[in-house]
C-alpha cells in the first residue's frame, strides 16, 4: 500500500457537527490515528433538532443504542413534519416519513389518487400516508417488520435536544481528546494550505486533516479557496431565534411548522418542553421584534443560507455550518452532517492529502445541498401568503433543476429526481401535493384500472391505515415504554 | 381542458424493437389504443445483440410471459455474464458476471476489503457466484430463500432474435395489434406543424395515427430522414463501424453460459451459443482492417461449420440528438447505436419502451414530456456508452495500430473521472442514472488491469487474520454452492429444450 494513512486529525469548533464526526471518525480510523476536538466557544449546541430517519442509521453505524440517545437528548419521535398556513390560513398538510398508498397496477400511488381526486371521491393525500395519519392522531409505533403488515411502512426520525446529543456522541468517542479553546491565528502554507491553529493560550495545534467544525468557518473561510455561494435571494431567513415553551399534554409525534407575517415558526417536541424556533429576515424584523414574538426572550442565531463553493480544500474540510447552511425548513437537521461524514469516510486521503478525493467530495456535496436547498426554496416558491416577507421571497427565481422538477410534476405528475437527491419521490411528491401544486393530468396507464375498483381499493386502504393509526398507543405513552 | 388521447399507435419496422414495443403496448394499454405495425418481408432485419442483461426478466415479467414457453421458442440459454479474452493483454481473460462481488463487512466495500488481503484469498471471480458457476459451465434458478447463497444468482438469456421478434409478435397480435405488410414509400407531414401525419405504402395504402414509433433501424426513415433529427457522432472513441456475422454448428466449449468476447486485432469477436447453434461475430474499424481479412478471422474462429452466408453491417457509434421529435418516438437502432460488446442493445430498446410508458403523451404532446425522455435517453445511453468505452481504454495491448490508438485515445472526462478515482482507492460513485452498477464497473475495471493503488485505510480497522478467514469461507461456500448446481446444458434439456429442433437444411 503506498500512501501513508493519516496520523492525525484536529477538529475545531465541536458541537453536533464536530462532536458527529469526531464519533464517527472514532469508530472507522485505526487506533494509531489521533483524534483531538478543540472546543470553542461559539459552537456550543443550542436550540433543538429534527431529524430524517437516515440519522439512525448513523447511530446503527456508531454502534449508539437509540435509548441512550433518546434518554441523553431529551428525546422524542418524529414521523413527518406538519405545514400550517402555506396554501391558505386554515390549510395545513402533513408530510409523512411512510410513502402515502401503494403501487396499484405497477403505477405510482399518487396518479391513482389525482384520477379519484377528479370525482371527489379521494380525500387528502396524506390520508394514505400511516406516519402522517398516526402523526395528526398524535399517535405512535415502532414500525413492523413483517412485510405484509401495514406498520411496516412506517419509519420514523428523532427530535433531539442538541446539548444532550453533543453528549451522547461524546460518550461513544472515548479515544477522542477534547479540549476548550479559542482559535488564534490560521496559519497558511505557500500553497494557501493550513498548516497549523494557534490557539489564544499560544498552543500550536499541527495535524495531516484539519476539520473545520466552526460556525462560521474559521480555518476553511482562511484559504484561498473557501468562497461563499449565496443563497439568501431565495432563503430569506438570516436569523433563527430560539427559546423552549412548556411542554404540551398531548405533543403530536411531529416537527410543527407555521408561518407568519414576519417569517415561520417551528416546534419540535422534547420530552419535557417544546424548542421553539422562529426564522425571520434581519432586515424585515429587529432581534428585539424577534424576542417580543416568542413572548420576552430567546437565543438570537445568525444564519447565512448557502455554501461552500469547495468545502474541502487541501488538507481542511469543512463540516456542518462551515460548509452549507440551510435554513431548518426542511426538518432534516444533521443531514448534512451525516452525509459530509460519510463522504469523508468513503474518500478517506492519505497523510500527503488527496486532490482527486477532495474534487470528488465537492462535487457530490455541492450536488447534495443543492438538491435540498431546492425543497426548501419550493416552500417558498408554493406559499400563498402576501405579506411583504413571502412575497418577496417568492419573487427569486427558482434553480433551473427545481424549476424542471416542479413543471415536470404539474404536467403530469412525474417527479425528477436527480443524483444525490436527500429525500426521494414519495417525499417529493408528498411536499408537492401538500404545498398545493398539483399536476393537470394523471399518468394514462392509471386508467387500466376499472373506477369502481380503483375507488374501492382507496376507500379500502385509507381505512385500514385510519385503522392501523388508532390502534397505536399516543406518543406520550409510547415515550413512557422508552424510559 | 385536457387534450383527448392518443387512439392510433402505429410502428415502423418488425425487428427485435418493433416487436418488443408492438407487445408492450397491446399488453399494457391493449384496451384504449389501436396498435398498428407495418413491416416488410422484403427487408432483413439486423437482430442485434441476441445477448441480453438482468432487466430483461423485468420486461417479460410486465408481459406476463411465462419463462420456459419464451426459451423454448426462442431456442434460448441461460446467461450468467460475459467472458473477455484477450482484451487487457493477449492470453489474459476475465469475467465480467451478473450479480455483485462477495459481502460489503461493517459498511466497507468488499472490493476495498479484497484489495487488502487479495494475495491470501485468491481471485476477485471467486467471491461472485454466477462467475464461479459460469467457469464450470454450470446454472440454476435463483433459489427464493433469501438466506441461501444461490438467492443472489443474477441471470439473463441468450436467444435467437429473429425468433423472438416471431414470438413477440404472436403475442401482440392475440392481444389486438395489427400487423401491415409493406413498404413505405411516402411520409406524409402536417403542413400547420410538420407532425407525421400519416405513411404511403408503395402499393398506395395509406396509414394515419396519433404516434408514430420509429423502429426501421439504421435508416431512421420517419426520426431521421422524414423528420431531420441530427445524429451525434461518438465515432472519435468508439472507432468500430463494421460488424460481420455468422452461425455456426455448437461446438468448442458447447453451451457455455456465458457470452464470450475475444478482443482480436482491430475490434473483438463475439460467440452467443444457443440451443441450435451458435452465434458469431467481428465488431471491427473498417480504417484498421479489411472486410476480407475480418471474415477470415471470424470463420478462422468458428467452433464448428458455418450456417449460412455472412451478414455484414455497417454503422456508425453515436446517438440521435433527440430520439423523440414531435409525435415520432424513435426506438431501437433508429435512435442510436452502440457495439453490443455489454449486450445493451436489447435493453436499450426496453428502457425506451419503459419512459414511452411512463410518459405515454396525449394529442397534445406536452413539450416538457418530450424533453423529459430526450433527457433521460440521453443520460442513460451516455453512461452506457463511458462503460463501453472502459474496455478499450484500460488495456496494455499496443500489438496493433488499432489497440495503439484506443488505449491512447482521450476518453469523455466523465469516464476519464471514474477511473482516476478508481485508480487510486477503488472509489466509486455510482450515478442513478446507470444502468450498470457498482459490481460491473468493478469487474471490468479490475478485469482490465485497473487494479486500486491503495486500498481503503478503513480496512486496516478490521483484523487482518479473521478477515481472511471471513473472505475464504465466503469463497468457499459459493464454490460449493455452484458445484452443487446441475450442468447448464442438462439443465436446458430439462427445463426449456425447444421440442422440435429443426434439423438444419444442408444445400
Amino acid at each position: 500500500m503506498t500512501g501513508s494513512p493519516l496520523n492525525n486529525v484536529a477538529i475545531l469548533g465541536g458541537g453536533v457537527a464536530g462532536w458527529m464526526t469526531a464519533a464517527a471518525l472514532a469508530r472507522v480510523l485505526p487506533p494509531a490515528c489521533e483524534i483531538r476536538v478543540i472546543e470553542t466557544a461559539d459552537a456550543a449546541p443550542r436550540g433543538a433538532l429534527s431529524t430524517l430517519p437516515a440519522l439512525r442509521g448513523f447511530h446503527g453505524l456508531l454502534g449508539l443504542d437509540e435509548a441512550t440517545v433518546m434518554r441523553t437528548a431529551r428525546g422524542t419521535f418524529k414521523l413527518g413534519a406538519r405545514y400550517g398556513g402555506w396554501t391558505g390560513f386554515d390549510h395545513d398538510h402533513v408530510e409523512g416519513f411512510s410513502d402515502a398508498g401503494a403501487n396499484l397496477d405497477g403505477v405510482a400511488f399518487h396518479h391513482h389518487w389525482l384520477r379519484a381526486r377528479q370525482r371527489g371521491e379521494a380525500g387528502r393525500y396524506e390520508d394514505y400516508s400511516l406516519a402522517a395519519v398516526a402523526g395528526r392522531l398524535g399517535r405512535f409505533a415502532p414500525p413492523s417488520e413483517d412485510p405484509r403488515s401495514v406498520l411496516s411502512t412506517l419509519s420514523y426520525g428523532l427530535h433531539l435536544d442538541s446539548a444532550g446529543y453533543v453528549a451522547a456522541l461524546r460518550s461513544t468517542a472515548g479515544r477522542v481528546a477534547a479540549r476548550p479553546g479559542e482559535i488564534a491565528q490560521v496559519v497558511l502554507d505557500t500553497e494557501g494550505a493550513v498548516q497549523a491553529v494557534v490557539l489564544a493560550d499560544g498552543e500550536r495545534i499541527a495535524a495531516d486533516l484539519f476539520i473545520d467544525t466552526t460556525p462560521d468557518g474559521r480555518l476553511i473561510g482562511a484559504t484561498p479557496s473557501g468562497g461563499w455561494i449565496d443563497e439568501t435571494v431565495a432563503l430569506p431567513c438570516n436569523r433563527l431565534a430560539l427559546r423552549e415553551l412548556a411542554r404540551r399534554a398531548d405533543p403530536p409525534p411531529l416537527t410543527e411548522f407555521e408561518t407568519v407575517t414576519e417569517g415561520w415558526l417551528r416546534r419540535v417536541p422534547l420530552r419535557d418542553a417544546d424548542a421553539v424556533t422562529l426564522a425571520y429576515a434581519s432586515d424585515l424584523t429587529s432581534d428585539d421584534e424577534a424576542r417580543a414574538i416568542l413572548g420576552g426572550e430567546a437565543t438570537i442565531i445568525r444564519r447565512h443560507n448557502g455554501r461552500r463553493e469547495r468545502a474541502w480544500s487541501k488538507g481542511c474540510l469543512a463540516i456542518g455550518p462551515a460548509a452549507s447552511q440551510l435554513e431548518p425548513l426542511n426538518g432534516d437537521d444533521a443531514q448534512a452532517i451525516q452525509s459530509g461524514v460519510g463522504r469523508l469516510i468513503a474518500l478517506l486521503p492519505t497523510a500527503e492529502g488527496s486532490p482527486l478525493a477532495a474534487a470528488e467530495y465537492n462535487r457530490l456535496m455541492a450536488e447534495t445541498f443543492d438538491r435540498a436547498r431546492d425543497l426548501a426554496v419550493l416552500r417558498y416558491v408554493a406559499a400563498s401568503r402576501t405579506d411583504r416577507f413571502w412575497s418577496r421571497a417568492r419573487r427569486a427565481a427558482p434553480s433551473t433543476a427545481l424549476a424542471y422538477k416542479q413543471a415536470q410534476f404539474e404536467s403530469r405528475g412525474r417527479v425528477v429526481l436527480y443524483d444525490e437527491e436527500t429525500f426521494v419521490e414519495g417525499a417529493w411528491v408528498g411536499a408537492l401535493l401538500g404545498l398545493g401544486i398539483t399536476p393537470r393530468r394523471h399518468d394514462r396507464l392509471a386508467d387500466r384500472l376499472p373506477a369502481g375498483q380503483a375507488d374501492a381499493a382507496l376507500t379500502r386502504l385509507r381505512g385500514l391505515i385510519r385503522q392501523a393509526a388508532l390502534a397505536m398507543p399516543t406518543h406520550a405513552d409510547a415515550l413512557k415504554d422508552r424510559p | 381542458m385536457t387534450p383527448p388521447p392518443i387512439r392510433k399507435v402505429l410502428v415502423l419496422g418488425g425487428g427485435t424493437a418493433g416487436w418488443m414495443t408492438a407487445a408492450a403496448l397491446s399488453k399494457v394499454l391493449g384496451g384504449q389504443i389501436e396498435v398498428t405495425l407495418i413491416e416488410s418481408e422484403q427487408i432483413g432485419t439486423v437482430g442485434v445483440g441476441e445477448a441480453t442483461i438482468p432487466p430483461i426478466l423485468t420486461f417479460n415479467a410486465m408481459l406476463g410471459i411465462d419463462e420456459r414457453a419464451f426459451m423454448r421458442a426462442t431456442r434460448a440459454t441461460f446467461k450468467l455474464g460475459i467472458e473477455f479474452r484477450d482484451w487487457t493483454r493477449l492470453g489474459d481473460r476475465y469475467m465480467h458476471p451478473f450479480g455483485s462481488f462477495g459481502l460489503d463487512i461493517e459498511a466497507i466495500k468488499f472490493h476495498q476489503v479484497w484489495r487488502k488481503v487479495r494475495d491470501q484469498v485468491g481471485p476477485l471471480e471467486d467471491f461472485n457466484l454466477a462467475a464461479v458457476a459460469a467457469r464450470r459451465n454450470r446454472f440454476a434458478l435463483p433459489d427464493p430463500d433469501p438466506a441461501k447463497v444461490l438467492s443472489s444468482l443474477k441471470y439473463a438469456f441468450h436467444f435467437d432474435a429473429g425468433l423472438y421478434a416471431r414470438f413477440l409478435r404472436g403475442f401482440a397480435e392475440a392481444r389486438g395489434a395489427t400487423r401491415v405488410e409493406g413498404k413505405v414509400a411516402d411520409v406524409t407531414l402536417r403542413g400547420d406543424d410538420g407532425f407525421i401525419q400519416s405513411l404511403t405504402l408503395e402499393d398506395g395504402r395509406v396509414f394515419e395515427a396519433d404516434l408514430f414509433i420509429d423502429c426501421s433501424g439504421f435508416r431512421a426513415l420517419l426520426i431521421g430522414q422524414a423528420l431531420g433529427g441530427r445524429y451525434v457522432d461518438w465515432s472519435h472513441w468508439l472507432p468500430n463501424d463494421r460488424a460481420v456475422a455468422i452461425p455456426c454448428d455448437t461446438g468448442g466449449d458447447g453451451l457455455t453460459p456465458y457470452t464470450r468476447a475475444t478482443a482480436d486485432k482491430a475490434g473483438w469477436r463475439w460467440r452467443i451459443p444457443l440451443q441450435h447453434r451458435t452465434g458469431n461475430g467481428y465488431v471491427y474499424s473498417s480504417a484498421h482492417l479489411g472486410d476480407d481479412a475480418a471474415l477470415a478471422a471470424l470463420i478462422a474462429g468458428l467452433d464448428g461449420p458455418a450456417r449460412a452466408e455472412p451478414n455484414v453491417l455497417r454503422f456508425q457509434a453515436g446517438r440521435r440528438d433527440r430520439a423523440w421529435i414531435k409525435n415520432c418516438v424513435a426506438i431501437g437502432l433508429s435512435s442510436g447505436f452502440l457495439e453490443p460488446l455489454e449486450s445493451t442493445s436489447i435493453h436499450l430498446i426496453q428502457a425506451g419502451i419503459t419512459k414511452l410508458l411512463a410518459l405515454f403523451p396525449d394529442k397534445g404532446f406536452d413539450p416538457l414530456e418530450i424533453d423529459e425522455y430526450n433527457r433521460l435517453t440521453a443520460q442513460q445511453v451516455e453512461l452506457v456508452r463511458d462503460f463501453i468505452i472502459l474496455h478499450f481504454k484500460a488495456t496494455e495491448r499496443a500489438d496493433t495500430p488499432y489497440w495503439d490508438h484506443v488505449r491512447t485515445m482521450d476518453v469523455p472526462d466523465s469516464l476519464q473521472r471514474k477511473i482516476d478515482l478508481f485508480a487510486g482507492r477503488g472509489r466509486l460513485f455510482q450515478s442513478d442514472y446507470d444502468l450498470f452498477a457498482e459490481p460491473s464497473w468493478i469487474a471490468v475495471l479490475m478485469g482490465q488491469g485497473i487494479v486500486p493503488r491503495r486500498y481503503d485505510a478503513l480496512v486496516d480497522s478490521l483484523p487482518e487474520a479473521a478477515l481472511v478467514q471471513r473472505l475464504q469461507r465466503m469463497s468457499a461456500l459459493i464454490g460449493q454452492t455452484a458445484q452443487a448446481m446441475p450442468d447448464h446444458a442438462a439443465f436446458i434439456a430439462r427445463y426449456c429444450a425447444a421440442e422440435t429442433v429443426v434439423a438444419p437444411i444442408l444445400a
